[in-house]
């Protein structure tokens, strides 16, 4: 059945199904459908993606023929969307195409399965919702589905970047659902903007890999990723300063940073538990803020080939990991402490993902699923038994598992799994992480790595372990302190806890009216005091709580360590499923490094692991089991034990590390500043003196004319008779005007201007005879002879820049010294005296029309020595005198006489220098024309 | 007795003349449109002439029925303000009104 299933039309369907049933859904909530009919569409289209994408991976396992670590892809290409013409590349077509091979299709799974799951939950959870907001807020999650799917099975980085894209847009919308209050729309829009400054790293990054591959599939970058090591910015070095893949793999990290919320990044995803629940579940911890790590995955060929970047990778993710871990610690309320979780395990992920432990990283991503999904659900559970709409504070809580039985036993197994207890899921992802970490940091004691060449040198190997040996040991306490104080202890604590007023929101007070959201001014929901006697979720919640309560125990059995101490071989069904789409150091999962005679980074891992478990959840029990809580320090958002770290310890974390304030300083300050003074510089520049003065200066012109207006009409007429005589007499006489188009050599073109009904007629050789009849032309071109000239002129190239022109007659005349520079003089001759160099040479125009130059005292080289003393040029000749170089053109005057309709002719002329071409200045207007010359 | 285009252009100028002299020095408003109506027709003339010599179209004709239409539709807003100036001020003098005045 399944050889003949069509896998690669079937993938169109898993993500058409939810958006369909988006479109479905949003046309419902504006135009109003029956509840159960939005249940059907919600649920249904998210189901049946679930059962398409299991027959696609079903179909992926047969295509691989019984090796599982084989390479097998089905793929889509639905239609070319663009083409991009990349240098040096040609043109590269941008497909719409979807594919999935092993990664896409584990994600896709638990996209739509754990998704599926938690819209079951949702269906309950959110029915207080009147209608409009029911199916408002299943249009979103059913988008949002659809665009984690576009994410996950797109084929290129364009079309992935569609659904990141999308993803983030329902986040924001899901985050501000409630929109009505400020806090929500607010952390909606923090969300949304965090993710902006990442998705510009996401777009650079796409960008340099097109530059450097000409290509933007994923399939064709990694098959083109080794060579990017070698090309980048050299800076004139031998290797390249930045590499290609450091450049596009740092800004894809910058953007995974805002997605996987990450340092620096991180702040908004625990402002982003203000969303209803189930978003939490399915956005803020099991898909979305994933994507991070898929993309990372996805491109991994890519990453390996940047030290600097995955290095970063590991000490970000890690100190993430911790930071995050600190700050969960100190919190009270059940979502914050799960947010802050959240940033820890994906920090995780980063860490893993840095050592080069890609596929540990992707299978820590799929446990994290079941667990933190079944952990969020879990709190929605107890919010919903306690009847609290926005967050549980578990001072208030206890005693809840004698009466939440079923959350209670999911949220405890959960709270095992991401605890690292053996033999739940969490143990088996975190032990792999913390391999690939001890592989780094014992590389001459694992197998396919030596101690040359490493990719990351062992002191990241050591800071990644241990940063994270003691972030998993904090995790581990604060899920059990957690657990301890919301489900042990003897009673209910609700009946004092609820006296306490919220010291974080001042205003807060308990009306205890339950429906009533609008009762102060759309700042913030009210806290209500919470419910007498909690009760047990309706079964639409508890069901899904149960499958990922045993999800998150069994599917850590999936990435069993491939080899235990003594030589036990156990089957790593994960590493060989992503050893065909993940590469990674050694390529291939490093669990199947281990052999017998290595097996230390194994020990370590195991060891840190099951100490970090021993320790955090023992100090727990210890600390928290049996507590009582004391009402002076809870009001102080403090317990016994985190009273111990002293009040501004504990107010340093339990505010995030006063990070938001950070920012508050670093960035919005100075961008409230340059806005201030932005607006400043408007009002006192835009506003005053471009604006104001602008305006006096209308009035001022307006003022004048004005005056013009006198009312007297006899003025007005006689105004208008003298603009009728003014307009009588432009047409009656025509207005010659003449200018020099283009001079080639002897030949010159003029053009004269154009008017009403005019005829031309030119005289072009200097002679005062029109050479034609009058006609249509307005342009003429002549070849000027030797005669047809009106005097001349001589350029005198100085050595500053733009000639002398000094006009010429019959008569002698000397030529200015002061024109010649310096060292104009000839040697002294054989019987001469001094003074005889200081008479200047005369020039004059001969009968001829050459030009003759007696040198006198000057050193004059070029022309023709005649018998009598002096020298001769043609027109264009080149002499020096001394060093300056001299020219010598005639000047011509070109006339046209314009006639007009009335018959009537005027006369204009132009005299212009005719270079001969041998200048690059065409068009020299003689300034005071030589009418001196004899002729 | 031959009559050319330039006989008619001297009439068109005549007669343009006597609109723009009446026009500049008289006073009183109805004379004044009178003085504008003869302006027109002096350029309906010369149209009119000019068309003489194009006879392959009707282009200065047209236009002068255009000229026509003009000056009836200026002579109606003309009187239109003639009688609200009389109203205002009992008198038709163009140089009395100034309540527009800047």
């Amino acid at each position: 059945m399944l050889d003949s299933f069509p896998a690669d039309r079937a993938l169109l369907l898993i993500v058409l199904f939810p958006l369909v049933g988006a479109i479905a859904l949003g046309l419902a909530s504006r135009l109003g459908a029956n509840r159960s009919a939005v249940r059907f569409v919600a649920v249904g289209s998210v189901f049946a993606s679930f059962v398409t994408a299991l027959f696609c991976f079903a179909k992926l396992y047969v295509m691989k023929d019984g090796d599982l670590g084989g390479e097998a892809v089905i793929s889509r290409q639905l239609w070319e969307w663009f083409h991009v013409t990349v240098p040096g590349f040609g043109q590269t077509s941008v497909d719409v195409r979807f594919s999935m091979d092993s990664l896409s299709g584990l994600m896709t799974l638990v996209v739509t399965g754990i998704g599926g799951l938690i819209h079951l939950y949702a269906l309950s959870y959110m029915e207080e919702e009147d209608d409009a907001g029911y199916a408002r807020f299943f249009t979103y999650l059913n988008l949002f589905t659809a665009s984690m799917l576009i994410l996950v099975l797109a084929s290129n980085l364009v079309v992935m970047f569609v659904g990141w894209e999308g993803v983030g847009l329902c986040s924001y919308l899901l985050i501000g659902y409630k929109y009505q209050y400020t806090k929500y729309a607010k952390a909606g829009k923090k969300a949304f903007i965090a993710n902006r400054v990442g998705d510009l790293g996401v777009i650079i990054g796409m960008f340099t890999l097109l530059a450097a591959t000409g290509s933007f599939e994923f399939a064709e970058i990694n098959a083109a990723a080794p060579g990017l090591k070698n090309m980048g910015f050299t800076f004139g070095g031998e290797t390249p300063f930045f590499s290609f893949a450091t450049i596009a793999c740092g800004f894809l990290f910058l953007g995974c940073t805002g997605k996987s919320a990450q340092i620096p990044l991180y702040v908004w995803l625990p402002d982003a538990m203000a969303g209803p629940t189930p978003v939490s579940a399915l956005i803020h911890a099991a898909t979305m803020v994933t994507s991070g790590i898929y993309l990372c995955c996805r491109l991994s060929p890519v990453f390996l080939q940047s030290t600097t970047v995955m290095a970063t990778i590991a000490i970000i993710g890690s100190v993430t990991a911790l930071v995050a871990a600190t700050i969960a610690v100190v919190q009270k309320e059940m979502k914050k402490i799960l947010a802050y979780s959240t940033v820890s395990q994906l920090g995780f992920m980063f860490a893993a993902v840095g050592v080069g432990a890609f596929t540990a990283g992707f299978f820590h991503v799929f446990t994290h699923a079941f667990f933190k999904a079944c952990l969020f659900l879990g709190a929605g559970s107890v919010m919903h038994a306690i009847g609290s709409h926005t967050d549980a504070n578990i001072f208030k809580l206890g005693g809840l598992r004698h009466k939440l039985k079923t959350t209670h036993w999911t949220f405890l197994v959960s709270c095992l799994a991401i605890a690292g207890t053996p033999f739940f899921s969490g143990f088996f992802s975190k032990d792999e992480i913390l391999l690939g970490a001890a592989s780094v940091a014992l590389p001459h004691l694992t197998e396919g790595q030596t101690t040359e060449g490493l990719l990351l040198q062992p002191w990241t190997g050591w800071f990644v372990l241990i940063t994270l040996f003691v972030a998993a040991t904090m995790t581990a306490f604060y899920m059990f302190r957690m657990y301890f104080l919301a489900f042990w202890g003897e009673e209910y604590r609700s009946a004092h806890g609820g006296d306490h007023h919220d010291q974080e929101h001042g205003h807060t007070h308990n009306d205890g009216h339950h429906d009533d959201h609008h009762d102060n001014g759309g700042y913030e929901p009210a806290e209500h005091a919470y419910a007498a006697k909690p009760h047990e979720s309706p079964v639409l919640m508890t069901f899904p709580l149960q499958v990922l309560g045993v999800g998150a125990v069994i599917v850590g059995f999936l990435g069993l360590p491939h080899l235990l101490p003594g030589g036990i071989h156990l089957p790593n069904l994960w590493g060989e499923w992503m050893s065909a789409s993940i590469a990674s150091i050694g390529d291939s999962f490093p669990a199947l490094h281990a052999s017998e005679e290595h097996m230390s980074p194994i020990y370590v891992a195991m060891t840190f692991g099951l100490l970090a478990w021993a320790i955090g959840v023992g100090a727990a029990y210890q600390a928290y089991a049996n507590a009582t809580i004391d009402e002076d320090l809870a009001a102080k958002n403090m317990d016994h034990i985190t009273a111990k770290l002293g009040a501004p310890v504990h107010t340093f974390l339990f505010d995030k590390w006063r990070v938001d304030e950070a920012y508050d300083f670093a960035i919005l300050k100075p961008i409230r500043g340059l806005a201030q003074l932005s607006a400043n510089i408007d009002q006192s520049f835009v506003d005053t003196l471009l604006t104001r003065f602008t305006a006096w200066g209308a009035r001022g012109v307006g003022w004048v004319f004005t005056r013009l207006q006198t009312g007297v009409v006899h003025f007005y007429g006689f105004v208008f008779i003298l603009g009728a005589a003014a307009l009588s007499w432009w047409f009656l006489y025509p207005h010659p005007s003449l200018e020099v188009r283009s001079q080639e050599g002897a030949r010159v073109t003029v053009e004269a201007g154009t008017g009403l009904g005019y005829e031309y007629q030119f005289d072009m050789d200097s002679d005062g005879q029109p050479e034609g009849e009058f006609g249509s032309a307005n342009t003429q071109s002549f070849a000027y002879d030797a005669d047809d000239h009106v005097g001349f002129v001589m350029n005198i190239g100085t050595l500053r820049g733009d000639p002398e022109q000094i006009p010429l007659f019959r008569s002698e005349q000397q030529i200015d010294t002061d024109l010649l520079g310096v060292s104009w003089q000839r040697e002294l001759a054989e019987g001469e005296d001094e003074s005889a160099l200081n008479v200047p040479p005369v020039v004059w125009v001969t009968q001829e029309s050459k030009l003759a130059i007696r040198p006198n005292g000057a050193l004059v080289r070029g022309g023709q020595l005649g018998d009598d003393g002096y020298m001769t040029f043609a027109p264009g000749d080149v002499a020096r005198i001394g060093r300056v170089p001299v020219q010598f053109h005639p000047v011509v005057r070109a006339t046209v006489e314009v006639r007009n309709a009335f018959g009537h002719t005027r006369k204009y002329s132009e005299e212009f220098v005719l270079d001969g071409g041998s200048r690059a200045t065409a068009r020299l207007q003689l300034t005071g024309a030589p009418q001196e010359v004899a002729r | 007795m031959d009559v050319g285009i330039g006989e008619y252009l001297a009439l068109a100028s005549i007669l343009f003349g006597i609109g723009a002299m009446g026009f500049l020095t008289r006073r009183n408003f109805l004379i004044q449109l009178m003085s504008i109506e003869v302006m027109l027709n002096s350029v309906n003339v010369m149209l009119v002439a000019f068309n003489r010599y194009q006879p392959s179209n009707h282009d200065g004709q047209v236009f002068a029925f255009f000229v026509i239409a003009i000056a009836a539709a200026e002579a109606a807003v003309g009187l239109a303000i003639v009688i609200s100036l009389f109203r205002l001020q009992k008198s038709v003098e163009t140089d009395l009104p100034s309540a527009l005045k800047h």
